[in-house]
């Protein structure tokens, strides 16, 4: 680009240009939503398939998942404060979902502390509150990255906890199937997609 | 018809182009903007500098797995100026 001076159109152009060039800046590959939803899909199974087969050590179905978790947790902490600027830019978009997944994850640990004290846990209501936490996300992620598919995983996701409110003890273990069923449509789906949209587009 | 001055740091293409790339984003490194505006490096580092000379950007000198980085944003006196450079070039446009 040579610096020289121009006239008002071409300048009215030159940021239309530059602006459009910033926001295709603001994007996700959306490897997060495939890496947790599998983790979230193969643990509900599981758990599942251990209910109905009487497993002994079925109770130990999610701690493995809180282990997995725990080490997802501290390798996106690290990564992000190790390669630290990684991205030749930052949008405030990224920023922006880079404090809601903070702020995810705190919602998360409150509804986990909560269900657990107050009882909630044991009859599968829980399943309900993380349905609608996820829903959430995927509301604000399909708006910040203009990625339409996730605000249906989101209404899928309220479908969901709706669902399980309304059905509550009901239920049983079904209520995993629930879950597998909205996290196989809300994060795995679209996350495949998302992540074959960004290679394209690269 | 009244013709605002057009802020002359601002009214030469590849620091404008500069500008309204910082404006979208919360900081870019010195590569990205150089892709986005297919400018020589000489010819960007002359205009980021004077673009940082007026304090329209803020620019960080860094080193990132042993290699120089230069990080660049916008500040509040470079947004305002891009801002009245907008509604000036309005006033050059027929209504």
């Amino acid at each position: 680009m040579e610096d020289k001076n121009f006239n008002p159109v071409d300048s009215l152009n030159l940021i239309d240009s530059m602006l459009k060039q910033a926001k295709s800046a603001e994007k996700d590959k959306g490897a997060d939503w495939i890496v947790w939803g599998w983790l979230l899909f193969i643990t509900s199974i599981t758990h599942y398939i251990s209910i109905k087969l009487q497993w002994e050590y079925r109770g130990y179905v999610w701690m493995g998942f809180n282990v997995c978790a725990a080490i997802l947790i501290l390798y996106t902490v690290l990564r992000s404060v190790v390669f630290k600027r990684k991205s030749p830019v930052r949008t405030y978009t990224n920023l922006l979902v880079s404090r809601l997944t903070l702020a995810f994850f705190i919602s998360l640990g409150v509804i986990f502390y909560g269900t657990a004290v107050t009882g909630l846990q044991s009859d599968g209501l829980v399943f309900g509150f993380l349905l609608q936490l996820y829903a959430f996300w995927m509301f604000i992620y399909a708006a910040a990255f203009r990625f339409s598919l996730f605000y249906w995983g989101a209404a899928i996701n309220w479908a969901g906890a709706v669902f399980i409110f309304y059905s509550k003890e009901k239920l049983g273990a079904e209520v995993l199937l629930v879950h597998a069923l909205c996290v196989g449509l809300g994060y795995i789906i679209p996350g495949h997609i998302a992540y074959k949209k960004f290679y394209r587009n690269k | 018809m009244d013709f605002k001055e057009l802020d002359p740091i601002l009214h030469s293409q590849l620091r404008l182009a500069v500008i309204s790339l910082l404006i979208g984003v919360k900081e870019a490194e010195f590569t990205f903007i150089r892709e986005k505006t297919n400018a020589t490096a000489g010819n960007l580092s002359v205009q980021i500098n004077k673009l940082k000379e007026v304090g329209y950007i803020e620019v960080i000198k860094q080193f990132k797995d042993n290699y120089p980085q230069t990080i660049c944003k916008i500040t509040s006196k470079g947004i305002s100026a891009f801002e009245s450079y907008v509604t000036a070039l309005q006033s050059y446009l027929p209504k």
